[in-house]
């Protein structure tokens, strides 16, 4: 159990590693709330997505709700994978539970998030604004997660991110609408936060796109006792006390910048960079492979590169992305494009460096209740030198409960900045301990 | 009778679907296996020739682990086999799968394999010790 309670804030940290989904809710469920001396005013859940095959999301859930007390406000999700004070997972499930008497939380959700993201979004704001109406706490933070973006598998044809022929890759990115409305392909999470964050200018916003263990095929988010596939989920608290919030990137950028001059599919999709085909253009002049080099890896190519090297679109608040696919000469990535794009070189030296940065020696790290972290699925690039994430946290964190959740994308808001979607950055939330203050 | 902790762990990883067969061993003996029956059947297809490429690979262990060797992994076909060994020793965990596999998943679970058989052996030695 780690718990921090000795400050009226009280936080406590869930984890389990059963394997049957019931077992599992229970487990998280009571490890959390073991660690309060009073109810927990929220419940954050996070788990890997085994629990599919394993029972059911539903059972996990009634599995929470056999322990944890009635009405208490949980969202949560799937993701990649965690760390926290117990150690690092690819599987299993954990939990944050924050108990603080000196705090409202209201929790909204909006559906149909890649058919109408604006909808969603106004939706899931409301709904907490509602339940904030008449808070008194002007101290306010939201966490969120949304339903990522997901790769069509057809029969027969397979996963539909790597379409070799030119011409049914131009007929698969005619059919992108089709796999849209089906809830399939960009998660579009740029217009979700564009439009939460407008609506909710005053609040601190962290959180994710919920992920299955990096093969982009299905995803879920948890709001009170159901399960969702296709939703933001979202939890708003207002509080006495101050907020602390980090955002730092561990992409190392590549600066030079290059044209779009064709685009398909609402921006998604580059056809044409520099007037040359897209796909030709990324191999070949920006990444310096040959076409022999190209023809070698075949099928292989999109999970060769995928996660390697992200892009950076010029958009205000410098949004990244992964690849979404290769269809023929198109090269799709997750959001929606502008007029240039830069491809950033990922590695780990960066990726723990924006931890450092986050927690410099001289920061005091003792004064924080908990810390929760958004990082996008950095093991699927490190692997198992993640654990090297955990030792640096013990060390900075001590004894704080802290929990490294690993979505497909990020997201973050600051009010009076721009909104930020992207990958492979380390953005902490937490509060400060009144006696910090 | 108590199953051998440590088998607990291998069942564990073979509950992953990308994991097609595991086992704790060393040069020419394979220390700790689950029930074979549990292991991926096109992996025993080609069991023999694995087994002797993992044999040749426990040479390179044995002579580099005391020098801080962690891991090692090698292809072979549609297959690479993971080594991740315990330090200071001549013994390796070991896991076969896929040759596309997730492996961001897989080695975080190696990880927590290795460092929950390390306890056990170390539980082992004090018992042995008292």
């Amino acid at each position: 159990m780690v718990m921090a309670g000795n400050t009226k804030i009280e936080a406590s940290l869930g984890f389990t590693r059963k394997w049957n989904a019931r077992e599992a809710g229970r487990e998280v469920a009571k490890s959390a709330i073991n660690g309060l001396n009073q109810p927990p005013s929220f419940f954050l859940l996070f788990t890997s997505i085994h629990y599919k095959d394993l029972g059911g999301f539903d059972e996990l859930l009634n599995g929470v709700w056999d322990v944890l007390p009635i009405g208490t406000p949980l969202i949560g999700g799937t993701s990649a994978g965690f760390i926290n004070n117990y150690g690092c997972f690819g599987r299993g499930a954990t939990a944050l539970a924050v108990a603080y008497p000196n705090m409202d939380v209201g929790i909204g959700i909006g559906r149909r998030t890649k058919i109408s993201p604006k909808s969603a979004s106004s939706k899931c704001a409301n709904m907490i604004k509602k339940e904030l109406k008449k808070t008194k706490y002007d101290q306010k933070f939201l966490i969120d997660m949304i339903s990522g973006g997901k790769v069509p598998n057809l029969p027969v044809r397979g996963l539909l991110n790597y379409v070799k022929s030119p011409i049914l890759g131009n007929i698969a990115v005619r059919l992108f609408p089709i796999f849209q409305y089906m809830g399939f392909l960009f998660g579009r999470e740029e217009e979700l936060l564009d439009c939460l964050s407008s609506k909710m200018r005053e609040y601190y916003i962290i959180g994710g796109t919920s992920i299955d263990e990096g093969n982009f095929l299905v995803n879920y988010q948890f709001f009170k006792d159901k399960v969702y596939t296709d939703a933001i989920v979202a939890l708003g608290v207002a509080i006495d006390t101050p907020i602390f919030m980090t955002r730092t990137s561990g992409l190392g950028k590549h600066e030079k910048k290059f044209r779009v001059t064709k685009t398909r599919c609402k921006r998604r999709v580059m056809a044409r960079i520099e007037n040359k085909k897209a796909k030709d253009f990324y191999f070949k002049e920006i990444l310096g492979l040959s076409e022999d080099q190209i023809n070698k890896l075949g099928s292989n190519l999109y999970y060769k590169f995928a996660y390697f090297f992200p892009f950076s679109l010029d958009k205000k608040g410098g949004y990244s992305t992964g690849l979404a696919g290769f269809f023929g000469n198109n090269v799709a990535i997750a959001h929606s494009i502008n007029d240039y794009i830069s491809v950033n070189f990922v590695n780990g030296k960066d990726l723990f460096d924006s931890i450092f940065t986050t927690f410099n020696d001289k920061a005091d790290n003792t004064r924080f209740p908990f810390m929760l972290i958004f990082s996008s699925s950095h093991q699927l690039l490190i692997r198992n030198k993640i654990f090297r994430t955990k030792e640096i946290l013990d060390k900075k964190l001590g004894d704080t409960p802290y929990l490294v959740i690993q979505p497909m994308i990020e997201n973050t808001y600051v009010p009076n900045e721009n909104p930020y979607v992207g990958v492979y950055g380390f953005n902490t939330l937490s509060v400060l301990k009144e006696d910090s203050i | 009778m108590t199953e051998d902790p440590i088998l607990e762990v291998l069942n564990d990883l073979l509950n992953y679907d990308e994991i097609l067969a595991c086992m704790v061993a060393r040069q020419n003996m394979i220390s700790v296996m689950p029930d074979q029956s549990r292991f991926n059947p096109k992996v025993m297809e080609i069991w023999d020739i694995i087994k002797r490429a993992m044999d040749d690979m426990f040479i390179i262990i044995r002579e580099y682990s005391q020098a801080g060797l962690g891991e090692m992994e090698f292809r072979l076909q549609d297959y690479e086999v993971l080594f991740y060994v315990f330090p200071d020793t001549e013994n390796a965990l070991v896991a076969i799968i896929p040759a596309l596999s997730n492996k961001g998943l897989i080695e975080i679970e190696m990880e927590n394999a290795r460092q929950d058989i390390l306890k056990i052996m170390k539980e082992k030695e004090e018992i042995l010790v008292a």
